[in-house]
Order: structure tokens, then C-alpha cells, then sequence
């Protein structure tokens, strides 16, 4: 507290308040207690990475990497999977793993993320995509060759992102207390980097309009569904508590 | 005031032993030790009381809240993070109530407590004059300090009460309320020089107090 606040007694006088007895029905719980496992944070990061692996290892098994890989520089290919890399890594801890000494994740923290990897990663791809004349696959320039090609890797990047968002909201149930569209916007823009990195690899389209709208879209359609219905899916959750 | 000021100092210099013997207590919580769970209620009850009632304004009404605080606490009590500071936690629980209570309350005229008893109203005598009038003099400080609090627009009173009141850190509060730390700074700023106008003016003229409010209301919507 700060000093001025003595300026004002008024103030220091609401400070605590004699509580009342605990309520019988509160007693009564209390009074049948059961031993609980706390959270561990690091395992429910873990869980959640595991459900968002789920599709893109399965993806990686049934399709043949894209055509172009070999053509393209390698530093390029290391630095922008390292990118999409960072989009899930980053966003996905600040939604699940608190900081230190703190019980529930800084919701605040994590949105501001979510935001930061949408940002970079639809500005990455419209900027930076390098493609490998004769080799890459450049999406025809017509408005449904785009749209085509663009619901094709965004139903991919759904693919990857809704189970992430369903196997947190089970885990974070009692953790989302509060502001759960920020929690959720994290782990739907992190699972969305992930379905980008896996584009990266597998995607035989390049186009710097493809890859920034529908491979980096793929992070701003997750966050959206995270945000849309972490809430939703806790909501029972909150209510019964 | 030295001696308020020595008091005060003690509390914020305690506050680290403090979390830390909360932290035990909700780990033997967790364990299943009910002692544990009575240490958290006698420590942080107080607190947590204390921050409702200046939020809702009703002691009636904030006790309700502070058993479902802890009622909550109860059933997510495995949410717990081992070592971790339990007090900022059980700040957003009692917060997220409170919220969801006025909510409520915006939606329902007739309220009812758990008990399905009718919530305590503040009585009125023959003259039409509040209960608290008549009170000893903490209680009439308490009651204007409550009025001007309410005043305020609830994202300043949340920040008023959390730093100014409770002492949380800025980073504490901006957690609860679930902003960032720059933001409650400003409205814990706003809302104490608002409220300290409004305080230091005594019985300030409804027309300045009512300029008071405009402004902040203003300042926190621009």
C-alpha cells in the first residue's frame, strides 16, 4: 500500500472485515475432504501438444513432403520452420504454464501473443515466402483457384487446431476462471502454427498470397475457434462451480 | 498515522511470509487436511471480505460472496499449483464471483441469498434516514469511504481496491482483473485521485461530487 492512501482513513478501514462462520454446507465439504493431485502445469502443456501433434504426424505419414524442398535455400527452410515452430511453442506455454509462483496462466499475456504470432506469421508468408521457379506449384491467379487452394489448407490447419482446443478446455475446465477467449485464442493460434509448420513441409502450392493467407490464415481462423470456444466448452464447468 | 503507517508496513513487509504460509496451508488443503482449509479461511477471509464488501457495497451481500469464494476454492481446489502463491488465485475467484453476481443482479430485481433468505437492505427510520447514520464513527468512515467507492466506475474501483486497499503489486492486480499492467495503473490513478477529492472534500456538494464522476466515467470511456 501506498503511503498516500493514509491521506484517506476511510480507505484503510475497509481493508479487512471480521468474516462471518463458514457456511454449513461449505463445512460439510470440507468435513468429508478428499486428497486431490494438484495441477502440474508442465504435463497439461504436454498433453495439449501431444493432441495438437495428432493430425500433422498422421499428415507427415500419408503425404509425400512438397516437391521443392530440395530446390529451395535451406537457410530459408530452417529459419521459417523455426518460426512456425516459435508461433506454437510461445503462444501454447503462456496459455497453459502460469509464471512462477502464480496458480492460473496470465490470460493477458497469452492474447498479446496469440495477436504477435497472427501478425508475424500472415506478414512472414506474404513477405518473406521464397519459391523455386519450375518446381513450385503457383496457384493460379483467378479468384477461385485461390479460394480453392486457400479452404484446402485451412480446413487442414481446423484439422489440427480442434483438437487442441477440445483436449485444453478439458483440462483447463477449472483453470479458465476468468477471460478463457484469451486462453483459448493462444491455444487455437499455437495449434494453427503448427498446422502451418506442417505446410511448410507438405504444401506443394507456394505464391506468397498462398502461403500468407491460407498458411498463416490457418493462425487466425485457430485463434478465432479458440477464442469462439474455449468459453463455450468450460462454460459448464464455470457454471457448476 | 505513524501508527497506521507502521501497521500498514508491517502487512506489506509480511506479505511474503504471509504467501508463503498460505501456500502451505492450500498444499495441506490439497492433501486432504481440513486444517489447511480453516488456516486459508481464517488468513485470507478477512481480505477477501473486505475486498467484496468494497466492491458490492452490502455486508450482506459480500458475505454470500465470500462463501461462494470459498465454495469455489473448494471445488477447484486441484487447480492448485504446488509452491505457488494461492492469495492472487483466490482473488480472481472471489473477483469472477462478484462479476457474475452483479451480472445477476442487472438481470434480476429480487435476489435471493443460498440460504433462500432475502438479502439484508440497509433500514430506514421514520425520517428516512440510513441505519449507518447512527453508527459509531469507524462505521460512518467506512460508509462514506464505501459511497465514494461506489461512485467510481467498476474499472477503477476494482484497481482503487486491489492496489491502494489490499496493496497487491500492480502485476497481482492486473492478473485478477485480467488487464495489463500499465492499464490498472492508470485507473488505480484515476480512481484515487478521484476518490481522494471526493473524500477530502467532506460532505462535497452533490454537484462536485457529481462532476467527480462524470469526469472519471469520461476518463475511463473516452
Amino acid at each position: 500500500m501506498t503511503s498516500r492512501s493514509h491521506e484517506l482513513p476511510e480507505l484503510t478501514l475497509l481493508q479487512n472485515q471480521a468474516p462471518p462462520p463458514i457456511s454449513p454446507t461449505l463445512l460439510a465439504r470440507v468435513k468429508a475432504l478428499r486428497p486431490v493431485r494438484p495441477r502440474v502445469p508442465l504435463r497439461t502443456l504436454l498433453a495439449v501438444a501431444v493432441a495438437s501433434f495428432v493430425f500433422p504426424l498422421a499428415a507427415f505419414v500419408a503425404y509425400p513432403l512438397r516437391a521443392d524442398l530440395d530446390a529451395l535455400p535451406p537457410l530459408w527452410v530452417l529459419t521459417v520452420a523455426l518460426v512456425w515452430l516459435t508461433g506454437f511453442v510461445v503462444p501454447l506455454t503462456y496459455a497453459i504454464v502460469p509464471r512462477s509462483h502464480q496458480v492460473l496462466p496470465d490470460s493477458t499475456r497469452a492474447v498479446y501473443t496469440a495477436l504477435l504470432a497472427c501478425l508475424t506469421l500472415v506478414l512472414m508468408g506474404l513477405v518473406f515466402t521464397v519459391d523455386s521457379p519450375g518446381i513450385t506449384i503457383l496457384p493460379r491467379t483467378t479468384w477461385d483457384g485461390f479460394v480453392n487452394l486457400w479452404w484446402h489448407c485451412i480446413s487442414f490447419s481446423l484439422k489440427v487446431s480442434l483438437p487442441a482446443i477440445v483436449v485444453a478446455s478439458f483440462l483447463l475446465r477449472w483453470v479458465a476462471i476468468a477471460h478463457a477467449w484469451r486462453l483459448g485464442a493462444a491455444i487455437g493460434a499455437a495449434a494453427g502454427s503448427l498446422s502451418g509448420l506442417t505446410l511448410h513441409g507438405l504444401c506443394p502450392y507456394g505464391g506468397a498470397v498462398h502461403v500468407g493467407l491460407a498458411h498463416g490464415g490457418g493462425v487466425v481462423i485457430g485463434a478465432l475457434l479458440g477464442a469462439l470456444w474455449l468459453p463455450v466448452l468450460v462454460k459448464p464447468f464455470r457454471s457448476a462451480a | 498515522m505513524q501508527d497506521e503507517r507502521e501497521n500498514i508496513g508491517d502487512t506489506a513487509d509480511g506479505r511474503t511470509n504471509d504467501d508463503g504460509r498460505f501456500a502451505a496451508d492450500m498444499s495441506s488443503y490439497c492433501d486432504g487436511d481440513a486444517r489447511g482449509f480453516e488456516a486459508l479461511y481464517a488468513g485470507l477471509a478477512p481480505r477477501i471480505l473486505g475486498y467484496l464488501r468494497a466492491m458490492v457495497g452490502e455486508q450482506a451481500a459480500a458475505e454470500d460472496l465470500l462463501q461462494q469464494t470459498f465454495m469455489k476454492l473448494h471445488q477447484c481446489r486441484a487447480t492448485y499449483v504446488r509452491g505457488a502463491n494461492p492469495v492472487p488465485w483466490l482473488y480472481t475467484i472471489a473477483h469472477r464471483t462478484c462479476i457474475d453476481e452483479m451480472r445477476r443482479r442487472t438481470r434480476s430485481r429480487v435476489r435471493l441469498s443460498h440460504d433462500g433468505e432475502l438479502p439484508h437492505e440497509p433500514a430506514a427510520d421514520i425520517t428516512g434516514a440510513a441505519e449507518a447514520e447512527r453508527a459509531s464513527e469507524d462505521d460512518t468512515a467506512v460508509a462514506r469511504g464505501l459511497a465514494a467507492l461506489a461512485s467510481l466506475p467498476d474499472p477503477l474501483r476494482q484497481a482503487v481496491v486491489l492496489i491502494k486497499i489490499h496493496g497487491h503489486s500492480s502485476a497481482e492486480a492486473a492478473s485478477i482483473v485480467g488487464t495489463t499492467v500499465g492499464a490498472i495503473k492508470v485507473r488505480a490513478h484515476r480512481g484515487y485521485v478521484a476518490l481522494r477529492r471526493k473524500l477530502l472534500a467532506g460532505a462535497g456538494t452533490p454537484t462536485e461530487a457529481t462532476l467527480v464522476a462524470d469526469e472519471v466515467t469520461a476518463e475511463a470511456n473516452p
